[in-house]
């Protein structure tokens, strides 16, 4: 059973013995930082070939 | 055989919980039960390596969901319940070594946000008064299993601990008509000298009344009675402040330092808190390098704390010591 909350992904499993396991998943929140990662190394290139002129 | 005999002495509960003797004990690593299960291996806990966080139901649990009847008659005088309540585990991680001081900051803010969530769903289950998260960090606080993990307990009392401070609170507030854990921060603040690290949004600081060397309290700087009042801003802030924390505590004698870590926050049991302030409190059982802290006598036999440390210097180590600024730590949180 799959849940999705607020930045995050939750699934639900349950063991043989009956107990539960939740798997808390935040890999949307990961593609939001990888774009601002992506933004900011982008920015910095920018940044030192404007000095390098 | 697991229940709750009532202490006539002190009026609290004690757990009785027999199995837990069987629990794994100091495996080695190749044998970890919170490992990821490895093809062919044996089979553990986790069935995957993919996934950020995991929580699940203890093997070995001290409350349980579908508890056993008592396994002893109880009396007028101490009478006994089913253990009845939920233990989990929280992995942070999959991998096997690392710590909580090592996580990188957008991951502690990501454990925050799932302490959040159980809090919030624990705390919302029938019967479940009170939901205490925390993490025993090191053989020397008992841990039996090394890999970075913490526990929440869901009682179905309020425990002893927490029913005091919440008393406490709100007799203060009753007669100041102010929270009694702000006005120990206002203090705190005035005095200055227990002031270990801080944020925008969140002060770690040893209080003055601190019964060991190096206790430290973790605590939003305006006022939050429970997680579930926590922002983004609040979650991440927190995660800079506790970092910072546990690197000055592994930098205090260079190595990994043993904590009990302890989240106090409003009960679950549907009543209103509004004068009781959400805190972290880590109790580090060294008192130097090479020297414990133990819980003898006059703790253990009579309740009173005996502190060998003056609380003004060792905050003032713990400040001399690791990051100095959440600015070293905000470019991390970044990524």
């Amino acid at each position: 059973m799959a849940q999705v909350e607020e930045g995050f992904r939750k699934t639900v499993m349950t063991k043989e013995d009956g107990r539960y396991l939740i798997f808390y998943d935040f890999s949307g929140a990961d593609r939001k930082t990888d774009g601002r990662r992506r933004r900011q190394e982008e920015e910095s290139k920018q940044k030192n070939l404007a000095e390098r002129k | 055989m697991s229940e709750l005999r009532w202490h006539p002495f002190l009026e609290e509960w004690v757990i009785t919980a027999t199995h837990r003797q069987d629990r794994t004990f100091l495996p080695p690593p190749d044998y970890c039960p919170l490992c990821p299960t490895k093809p062919g291996g044996f089979p553990t806990e986790v069935p995957t390596d993919h996934y950020d966080i995991v929580v699940f139901e203890n093997k070995f649990p001290s409350l349980q969901r579908v508890p056993p009847p008592p396994a002893v008659e109880g009396s007028t005088i101490s009478p006994v319940q089913p253990a009845r309540g939920i233990c989990e585990v929280v992995l942070y991680s999959p991998e096997h070594s690392g710590a909580l001081a090592n996580m990188q900051v957008f991951r502690i803010e990501r454990l925050i946000r799932v302490w959040q969530d159980r809090y919030e769903e624990l705390g919302a289950t029938a019967g479940i008064k009170y939901v205490l998260i925390f993490e025993n960090k090191g053989e020397e606080v008992g841990v039996t299993l090394h890999h970075p993990h913490g526990q929440i307990y869901a009682f179905p009392y309020i425990p002893p601990k927490i029913e005091k401070e919440l008393a406490a609170s709100k007799k203060y507030f009753t007669q100041h008509q102010k929270c009694l854990f702000c006005a120990t921060l206002e203090e705190e603040y005035q005095d200055g000298r227990r002031i270990v690290f801080e944020g925008e949004r969140f002060v770690a600081f040893l209080p003055f009344f601190a019964r060991y060397p190096y206790e430290v309290y973790l605590a939003p700087k305006r006022h939050l009675s429970s997680m579930a009042e926590f922002t983004p801003e609040d979650r991440k802030d927190l995660a800079l402040v506790l970092k910072g924390l546990l690197l000055k505590y592994d930098s205090l004698f260079n190595f990994p330092l043993p904590y009990l870590m302890a989240v106090h926050q409003a009960p679950t049991d549907g009543g209103d808190y509004p004068d009781y302030h959400l805190h972290f409190e880590f109790y580090p059982p060294h008192r130097t390098a090479q020297k414990l802290k133990y819980l003898a006598g006059c703790e253990a036999g009579a309740g009173t704390y005996i502190n060998d440390t003056m609380a003004e210097e060792k905050a003032a180590e713990l400040r001399g010591v690791g990051p100095q600024t959440i600015t070293e730590l905000k470019q991390e949180g970044e990524e």
